[in-house]
């Protein structure tokens, strides 16, 4: 990511969240960190910071945000809990509805209107949070015309040539609200259904190393449990035994607590954890022909004619967009 | 469950009618559906639902636990009244249900929004499906440990809702987290973002082996001058860029926060908050403290509470014993990660390296009885048996490189002192100088007189006496013009000053002019004092020599231009000890001492300026000694009984923690310059001193053999 990008997401961050800064030298700059952010940047008032690396070397008081770095990174995280939706319109000619069970159709289009179908790009980070830490980016599609979920790992760069902001104003927007809550489960689901056996691989290896770790731990305390009952078993000798008693049941007893507390601290180490956070999601406007889903029967066909024909082998021929 | 029976009606918001009541009841609802709704997943919810799903928000994630403990994820949308789940088609399916089959929802946890998911079965068949009752078993659809972040609901929110952002923000957001996302889990993406750091090999295979097979639980115990530090930056560094760590604590002995502060900025960029600075410990991520403060009654407990990632502690050996609260103390803090550092895990016996190994593993090496049966010899507690097995359990926690281990060429220092004879006038101030601060150390200021010279002034003025006449005439003169003086005073000061001004050019001063031109190359002066480093400065230009001056009243960027010049142009640098921490000066190898701090650290970071790992040349080191003068007797302690300036980096401070003295080295040197009622009584208590070092070095050694012989020595 170049140094120019960088800064337009740090300043974008700052605006955010109420951060002013001043440019106080030549690729330097200082902000002044309000009592609400101050936790996050670790409880500083003032933030003197580049994005050079040759001017941090040179001044290792500023804090270089550059790829890489952790200030860097605790903002995109924080960026990404900001939630972003944004929708694009689709410049190319309008596609043909799909067509169902016959691919190869021809199709005699008669005053038929176009309108914009929507697809929706949901972009995921899984944090897979073990004994390591991996971090995969997915990006699923979710087409419901098609009725489709494609999922890839990485995310999708969108073309900015082939689209746009702005709709074209003569196109109606198919609205469809309802689906979109199902398209984000089925998103996940697919999501889910592509990390399953790497998922339960980590975890088998997961528990292994806990049962190791947990055995040996509690096989420590244990037997120091052990040791302390042998003393307790002795103090009758003791002139105070009475006393002696008590200080080694108060000794069993932190043990036990130690014991409790170490378990639980090994479990916590050794759990393993896949958090899948939606990072945004794109609604990808489509130029379609044809009448939007749910528009009633008689409209559409007053409004248009579709007349799937069919001609030969549908391997051979194929529905080609209508202009 | 109190019997309610009713239908919902389609409203004008409602898409589906198809839902019907049976029975209401306070925490739970039985209804039928009809239609194939729900088995694509929806369930359209009544007036009488909505009380069991009291949510303000327009989205909520329901979670539905079914008979066979199957966990079904839904969301609720408040504004359209459904909610949608994938898997109720499958429950329904694997459940035998049928279109008249009444499904109950049963609230578990409101706070977890979880919900039981069931059939209910009419009374009758109940009864006649206990006789001839089939046992169905199901297998979880989904029971990996997945968590959906809440803020996706947001997303999905705002999604729903039409309310989007311009593209070039949302964008950008991917770009940034394209850029966060690990390529290759083995590059560490640390190196690519530290300063100054020229990681070695020996640091590098302790950071892969930390994060990898040691899972983050180490110990490590590299011979001193090796880097610890720079390894346990590392791994910090790469956990928190790993998005591994969070909350970071590092524990260090009060003397060393500023050092591991400045190491921790300087060459990771990485800005730890000292813990006097935040309120409370929760509040700050990245946190150092002392030992001792984080132990402390008003503190323990607010540590014990926080849940740590990783903590960091420096001089583990300080943990040597189990029965000391320092030990209990770090015990009971909780952690995921723990790094240990230490020189010296083992000082006096082998049962303090199982305490060590102790807090980081508990039941590595067994219990104690069990470890003291199987390693310890019986006459000498430090010397293992069984050492190849002990060492082999040890390599599984531990690690410890030698520097012959590395294959670094470490340069030597060579010192060469130049004893100086004060000239009769100079010996003359001195001694008055000397007499005038031992008389006035004691009286002065007092309640009556507040006004007086305080003790911190007094010794500042014997230490510009050290450094330079003329350093001391500024000082003197300031003093004598300020009106804080004025009325407490007989004439000593001014006595003291004409003294100074009949000096004419030092002795140390002309050494130093027969040293340079003797030499030829690049050399670094050190003073302590502005007013020493004025006068060289104009001096040496005087007599033609080219001068850089570094100190901490220069900017930054004239600090940067001024070490350029030096590396570039000029012969000199004329440098106070005010700056220049982390500068890389390796490209010069000859040091003088004009003056010498009584603190032996200062000291050792002026050579450590130029020796230090990456240098490959052998150092010089100059000291310019005037005889019987306090700075001689520091010199002789220093060079004569602990060989300070042959030491390796980071022995010096290891030697003078075997002196167990709660005061620094400079204090008790202040104590000595001013306790002495002569200059026969300071020599002596020097001399003392002197035996003290002398046995906190023999400890060391001590140490140091005893640890090669157990970790590297033959079985």
């Amino acid at each position: 990511m170049e140094t120019s990008k960088i800064q337009t997401l740090v300043f974008s961050f700052m605006d955010k969240v109420g951060i002013s800064r001043t440019q106080s030298d030549a690729g330097v700059w200082s902000a002044y960190i309000p009592e609400a952010e101050r936790a996050f940047f670790n409880g500083y008032e003032f933030l003197h910071f580049t994005f050079d690396r040759e001017i941090a070397e040179r001044r290792r008081e500023l804090e270089l945000i550059c790829p890489g770095s952790f200030l860097l990174r605790k903002i995109v995280d924080r960026l990404v809990e900001i939630p972003k939706v944004s929708r694009l319109f689709s410049n190319a000619a309008p596609e043909l509805p799909a067509t169902g069970n016959h691919p190869g159709e021809l199709r005699v289009l008669s005053g038929c209107k176009a309108h914009y179908r929507q697809q929706v790009l949901f972009h995921f980070r899984v944090s897979i949070i073990g004994d390591q830490r991996t971090e995969q980016l997915f990006s699923a599609l979710a087409d419901p015309a098609k009725h489709e979920i494609s999922l890839k790992e990485g995310l999708t760069g969108i073309d900015l040539t082939t689209f746009t902001e702005t709709a074209d104003p003569a196109l109606p927007i198919q609205e469809s609200g309802e689906d979109l809550v199902r398209l984000y489960l089925q998103a996940c689901r697919t999501l889910e259904a592509s990390l399953e056996d790497r998922v339960r691989e980590l975890q088998t290896e997961a528990d292994e190393a806990f049962r190791e770790e947990l055995e040996k731990v509690q096989a420590y305390l244990e037997d120091q449990k052990k040791e302390l009952q042998k003393k307790r078993e002795n103090v009758c000798f003791h002139l105070y035994f009475f006393q002696k008693e008590e200080e080694i049941d108060k000794m069993v007893r932190e043990l036990e607590n130690e014991q409790t507390r170490k378990i639980e601290e090994l479990k916590e180490k050794h759990a393993l954890k896949i958090q899948v956070s939606l990072i945004n999601a794109v609604v990808l406007c489509i130029p379609t022909l044809g009448l939007p889903t749910g528009q009633t029967a008689t409209r559409r066909k007053r409004d248009s004619n579709v007349f799937p024909i069919h001609l030969g082998s549908p391997d051979r021929l194929e529905a080609r967009p209508a202009v | 469950m109190m019997t309610n029976t009713t239908t919902a009606k389609r409203g004008p918001g409602m898409k589906s009618p198809l839902v019907q009541i049976n029975t209401v009841g306070e925490s739970g609802i039985a209804f039928q559906v009809k239609g194939k709704a729900f088995q694509e997943g929806y369930l359209f919810l009544t007036p009488e639902m909505h009380r069991l799903f009291p949510f303000k928000e327009e989205l909520s994630s329901i979670l539905f636990v079914d008979e066979a403990e199957v966990v079904h994820s839904a969301i609720y949308h408040k504004g359209r009244g459904y909610m949608v789940c994938l898997t109720f088609g499958e429950w329904w399916e694997k459940s035998g249900m049928r279109e008249g089959d009444q499904i109950g929802i049963e609230l578990i946890s409101l706070a977890e929004r979880k919900y039981k998911l069931s059939r209910v079965m009419p009374e009758s068949a109940r009864a006649a499906s206990d006789v001839d009752a089939v046992t169905v078993s199901m297998k979880p659809a989904a029971d990996l440990p997945i968590h959906y972040t809440p803020g996706n609901l947001e997303v999905l929110r705002k999604l729903i809702t039409g309310d989007f952002s311009p593209y070039a923000e949302t964008g950008l957001i991917l770009q940034g987290e394209e850029m966060n996302a690990r390529t290759d889990e083995q590059d560490l993406l640390s190196l690519k973002t530290c300063f100054g750091v020229s990681a070695y090999q020996h640091q590098l295979n302790t950071v892969h082996s930390v994060l990898g097979r040691y899972n983050g639980r180490a110990l490590l115990a590299d011979e001193v001058g090796l880097g610890k530090t720079i390894e346990a930056g590392l791994i910090l560094k790469e956990y928190l860029l790993r998005g591994m760590v969070r909350k970071v604590l590092i524990l260090t002995p009060a003397s060393l926060i500023t050092q591991w502060q400045q190491e921790l900025k300087t060459k990771f960029d990485l800005s730890f908050k000292n813990h006097n600075e935040i309120p409370d410990w929760e509040q700050s991520d990245l946190v150092i403290a002392s030992l001792d403060t984080a132990k402390s009654q008003k503190n323990q407990k607010s540590v014990q509470k926080v849940n740590y990632d990783l903590l960091i502690i420096d001089e583990a050996h300080k943990l040597k014993n189990k029965k000391t609260q320092n030990w209990k103390f770090v015990n009971s803090i909780k952690t995921k990660y723990l790094l240990m550092l230490t020189a010296t895990p083992i000082q006096n016996d082998l049962i303090e390296l199982f305490n060590l190994i102790t807090i980081l593993k508990p039941g590595h090496l067994s219990t104690l009885q069990k470890f003291k049966s199987d390693f310890l010899a019986e006459r000498d507690k430090r010397i293992p048996k069984n050492s190849l097995k002990l060492r082999a359990m040890l390599s599984e926690i531990m690690i410890r490189h030698r520097r012959s281990d590395t294959m670094i060429k470490f340069p030597q220092r060579f010192v060469h002192t130049q004893t100086i004879t004060l000239k009769p006038d100079e010996a003359r101030l001195y001694s008055e100088l000397t007499d005038f601060i031992r008389r006035r150390y004691f009286t002065l200021p007092t309640h009556n007189n507040p006004r007086g010279i305080n003790r911190l002034t007094l010794i500042l003025l014997q230490k510009l006496m050290g450094s330079s006449t003329q350093a001391l005439k500024r000082a003197l003169t300031k003093m004598i013009s300020s009106n804080f003086y004025k009325d407490d005073f007989d004439d000593s000061l001014k006595r003291l000053l004409d003294l100074a001004n009949n000096v004419g050019m030092s002795r140390k001063t002309e050494v130093l002019l027969e040293l340079l031109g003797n030499l030829n190359e690049k050399l670094i002066i050190f003073t302590q004092f502005r007013g020493t480093q004025d006068y060289l400065t104009d001096l040496l230009r005087e007599r033609g020599y080219t001068v850089s001056v570094f100190n901490g009243q220069l900017s930054q960027t004239e600090k940067d231009a001024c070490i350029e010049k030096f590396r570039n142009e000029n012969q000199i640098l004329i440098s106070t000890e005010s700056g220049g921490e982390g500068r890389n000066l390796q490209f010069c190898k000859v040091l003088v001492n004009y003056d010498l701090p009584w603190n032996p650290m200062r000291i050792e970071q002026r050579i450590g300026r130029i020796h230090r790992l990456g240098q490959t040349d052998d150092v010089h080191i100059i000291n310019l000694s005037a005889s019987d003068t306090i700075e001689s007797y520091v010199l002789e302690l220093l060079d004569k009984k602990i060989n300070m300036f042959r030491l390796i980096i980071g022995e010096l401070e290891m030697i003078l923690g075997n002196m167990h003295s709660k005061k620094t080295l400079e204090q008790i040197i202040i104590d000595i310059v001013t306790m002495s009622p002569n200059q026969e009584a300071m020599k002596r208590k020097f001399q003392t001193l002197g035996n003290k070092l002398e046995r906190a070095l023999k400890t060391h050694q001590d140490i140091t053999r005893s640890q090669e012989d157990i970790f590297n020595g033959n079985e």
